[in-house]
């Protein structure tokens, strides 16, 4: 290739990971899919560096409050693009009724995290593959492209290992510990979406403005708020993503309840 | 590893030079830093008692807030005009912390030296300066930080 774009290079990194990843890790890789713009473009990425069909489990963490279109999402294309789907949820405290009502923190915990902590156990998986991104929080942003866990899944951030010239990964990881893959670090949301216009990806239609509102980053319905914005195709959110100046998760409610949310949410193992 | 077509920029020297805060100005200045973020960072400044702390747009670990340094490495994209952008890499100056400045290093193909204009060139100060060449950035841009301190004084800049 000539002149490789951003797009190129970014992509070929990320392909590059998600290999590096399965070499190290085999059966024993997860990719996490919550059908947003993101993992939707890391699977994306996984199916081109394993020429459509990778061999590596795809899991949604269902708290059962997600939207109607993202379940409708994830349903159409789990069967179009044939993906080997687990769906994990934390069944106990989704009967003792656990719910975004009470307190953000513990209902985030209790479905996301502990909801992955006993599939991790349950399927022993040693590694997973992560799509967040260094500019959309800065907690993320003091992020490693392999990142390990704990037995309980912590995350000892202030001991951090080196990780030099995103080559040399500290891929070895001690019994009962996992690891935390994270391919789509350095892009940006602009980039994300750039990618998803190049590539003509699907996305949930929650992202695309009608009654010029549109969900900047989707998860939970409780959750999410709206942005104003008449952006209602993928081409516009893209010139708008140019311009604007608000936060990506502003609209993001778990991330503000109270101060160092994502940073605690994170530290016992959040994504 | 590069990161795409932007640059990237890493900003090292020693503790207390004002490395988080030198990138968290220019952040601002370009107009880079988001309207949620700055809320926040308000916020945390009002609640620990301080005035704006501009360095807490990068230092965004409590324990980073609490004890005024930064302990791990992090990445800011600074917006350009015409649509182009760098990536300012943050680093530690402490030298317990010599790790993570040597991975957020290894990231960047340039480098700015910060060196507080009242104090004398540290050990430590040199250190990263050969730990630079060592990760192999072959230009570093010398930034004598707080003249505003000594009063703008062309002596302590020369010195």
């Amino acid at each position: 290739m000539n002149n490789p774009s951003r797009l190129d290079i970014l992509e070929s990194q990320s392909i590059y990971i998600i290999r590096e990843a399965y070499w190290r890790y085999k059966g024993g890789l997860a990719l996490l899919w919550s059908m947003g713009k993101d993992s939707t473009a890391m699977v994306h990425l996984a199916r081109k560096a394993f020429l459509g069909d990778p061999p590596i489990s795809v899991v949604h963490i269902d708290t059962g409050y997600k939207f109607k279109e993202i379940y409708a999402f994830r349903d159409r294309y789990a069967k179009e693009w044939n993906l080997n789907l687990s769906v994990v949820k934390n069944q106990d405290a989704m009967s003792r009724g656990v719910s975004c009502e009470g307190d953000r923190f513990s209902c985030c915990t209790a479905l996301k995290t502990e909801a992955l902590a006993q599939a991790i156990n349950l399927y022993h998986w040693q590694a997973l593959l992560v799509a967040i991104r260094r500019d959309e929080h800065t907690i993320r942003a003091k992020e490693r492209y392999f990142s390990s866990r704990d037995k309980d899944s912590r995350w000892d951030y202030q001991h951090q290992g080196v990780e030099l010239w995103g080559e040399y990964f500290r891929t070895q990881l001690q019994p009962g510990t996992h690891a935390r893959v994270h391919p789509l670090l350095g892009w940006r949301e602009l980039d994300v979406w750039e990618y998803v216009l190049r590539e003509k990806l699907p996305v949930v239609s929650l992202y695309l403005a009608k009654h010029k509102q549109r969900y900047r980053s989707i998860g939970c319905e409780c959750c999410c708020q709206t942005v104003s914005s008449a952006a209602d195709t993928v081409a516009k959110i893209v010139k708008e993503l140019r311009v604007t100046r608000l936060a990506e998760r502003s609209g993001r409610v778990q991330d503000k309840e109270r101060e160092y949310m994502m940073q605690k949410l994170r530290s016992l193992g959040y994504m | 590893m590069s990161l795409g077509q932007a640059s990237s920029i890493v900003v090292a020297g020693d503790v207390d030079a004002g490395k988080s805060t030198l990138i968290a100005r220019l952040l601002q200045e370009t107009g880079s830093l988001s309207v949620g973020v700055s809320e926040s960072v308000r916020k945390a400044c009002d609640n620990l008692g301080r005035g704006f702390e501009y360095a807490y747009f990068l230092d965004s670990f409590e324990e980073e807030r609490l004890t005024e340094r930064t302990i791990d490495t992090t990445q800011a994209i600074c917006r350009l005009p015409r649509g182009n952008f760098c990536v300012f890499v943050d680093v530690p100056g402490h030298q317990e912390f010599v790790q993570a400045m040597l991975s957020g290093a290894s990231y960047a193909d340039s480098a700015l030296l910060v060196i507080d204009a009242n104090q004398p060139i540290t050990q430590q100060t040199k250190r990263h300066a050969l730990l630079l060449e060592f990760i192999g950035i072959p230009q570093i841009i010398v930034c004598i930080n707080k003249l505003d301190l000594c009063g703008f004084k062309q002596a302590a800049f020369e010195r």
